[in-house]
């Protein structure tokens, strides 16, 4: 079990990733406090010793996928919210930006998830399957169709 | 494009509230869960302490310390622990088996149990009809021994035709490996230091009165002093190979005899 400082350490470093895959994934606040209270808990009862900072961001991004899928697929859960709500807690967000969070946040869940770990966290196809468990060609095609998608819903100045 | 997509992400990021909250839940979960495993410890030690001292008490009480043997004709030896309770008893031939079946003084104090055992039908009618009873105990733990030897000791010294004496141990696993009750095995050992040619299964088949006339006419044909089953003269003279039994047997039955 893992003290109280490497807890706090976790919480200031990976928060924001954590707060970010969460958006992705769910439709409301509370959801995103469970998936919270899941993921450092399972942090803090994990024994596993990663080898490097990239190792544990690595699971902590894996970790809160699937415990966002869990619980979607949970079959108490009941609560939702139109994709309105998601950016009610963005509000300082300037229109361009929220207009590209929208697009991204439109897409397919498949699609979203290599999105933000390929645009955002700059990982690679190959690293992006084995964060996901897929094909790596399965990933360049996802990235693919995503930048397409992306194209439509933005426009081709979204590309400049 | 990355760019873009970076920099609206960017404005997302957890607010302090949502770390705080989960700050406090995990530290809360935390410090349960150390509850619970600390009496999980608790209640987990404790069971191993109860089953330690639940086989531990039961090996104790289950552990012999001494033998009793009574011998008339049912011939039968009761397992004492060290509590001076009966653990066990055992008919060493059809009568005895009999008589251990009819009487149930386990786990009662040897004291209740030789007196209930005596005053059985079977063993009271032996010995009106002119029975010797013998009672035996064996030497495990020497104090036990000398305790129980001196309470039937003065419970037989005013009984006719009843006497008690001790026996070593080693005799005990003798006794049982030609299927002889302690009290026959002790006089069997006597018998054959005057007649080598007498058999533990004739001796099974004798009741002690027998047996000890047997050993008196012997003796008295021998034209050997015998008297209350001393002896020590013609036990060391006849050692061979049989010697070293016949001798400790007779020399511990000195003293105690209350054969009338």
């Amino acid at each position: 079990m893992r003290s109280e400082q490497e807890l706090n350490r976790a919480i200031e470093q990976y928060s924001n990733t954590v707060r970010r895959l969460c958006m992705i994934h769910l439709k409301n606040y509370y959801d995103t406090e469970d998936i919270f209270q899941t993921v450092f808990l399972k942090y803090v009862l994990n024994s596993v010793e990663f080898e490097n900072d990239e190792h544990e961001k690595a699971w902590f991004i894996r970790v809160t996928i699937n415990a966002c899928k869990d619980l979607i697929k949970s079959f108490f859960r009941s609560k939702t919210v139109p994709l309105d709500e998601i950016l009610t807690y963005s509000e300082n967000i300037s229109n361009d930006k929220k207009e590209v969070l929208e697009a991204v946040l439109s897409l397919p869940l498949k699609y979203k998830n290599v999105v933000y770990l390929h645009y955002y966290e700059g990982y690679t196809a190959p690293e992006i399957s084995k964060i996901l468990n897929k094909n790596v060609n399965t990933v360049y095609t996802l990235l693919k169709r995503s930048k397409e998608m992306l194209k439509n819903n933005l426009g081709g100045e979204f590309y400049e | 494009m990355s760019e873009k997509i970076k920099s609206a992400f960017d404005e997302i990021y957890a607010e302090n509230e949502l770390k705080q909250n989960t700050r406090e839940y995990v530290l809360k979960k935390i410090e349960k869960r150390h509850k619970k495993s600390n009496t999980i410890k608790y209640v987990y030690s404790l069971a191993v302490c109860l089953f330690i001292f639940i086989i531990g008490g039961y090996k104790i009480y289950f552990n012999t310390t001494s033998i009793i043997s009574i011998d008339i004709n049912p011939s039968l030896e009761l397992e004492i622990n060290c509590f001076d309770k009966v653990i066990s008893v055992e008919g060493y031939n059809d009568d005895g088996e009999i008589l251990a079946n009819n009487i149930d003084v386990h786990f009662d104090n040897y004291n209740d149990a030789i007196y209930e055992i005596i005053n059985s039908s079977e063993i009271s009618n032996s010995i009106s009809e002119n029975g010797l009873l013998s009672i035996g105990v064996v030497e495990m733990d020497t104090k036990q021994c000398e305790k129980i030897l001196y309470d039937i000791e003065k419970y037989t010294e005013n009984q006719n035709n009843m006497y008690c004496y001790s026996m070593k141990e080693s005799d005990v696993l003798e006794a049982h490996k030609i299927g002889l009750s302690c009290g026959k095995y002790h006089a069997f050992l006597q018998l054959q230091s005057l007649n080598p040619n007498i058999t533990t299964d004739e001796v099974s088949q004798m009741t002690m009165r027998e047996i000890r006339d047997l050993i008196e006419s012997l003796s008295n044909n021998n034209d050997i002093e015998f008297e209350n089953g001393q002896g020590n003269g013609q036990c060391n003279g006849r050692g061979n190979g049989q010697g070293n039994g016949q001798c400790n047997g007779q020399g511990k039955m000195q003293g105690k005899n209350f054969n009338n």
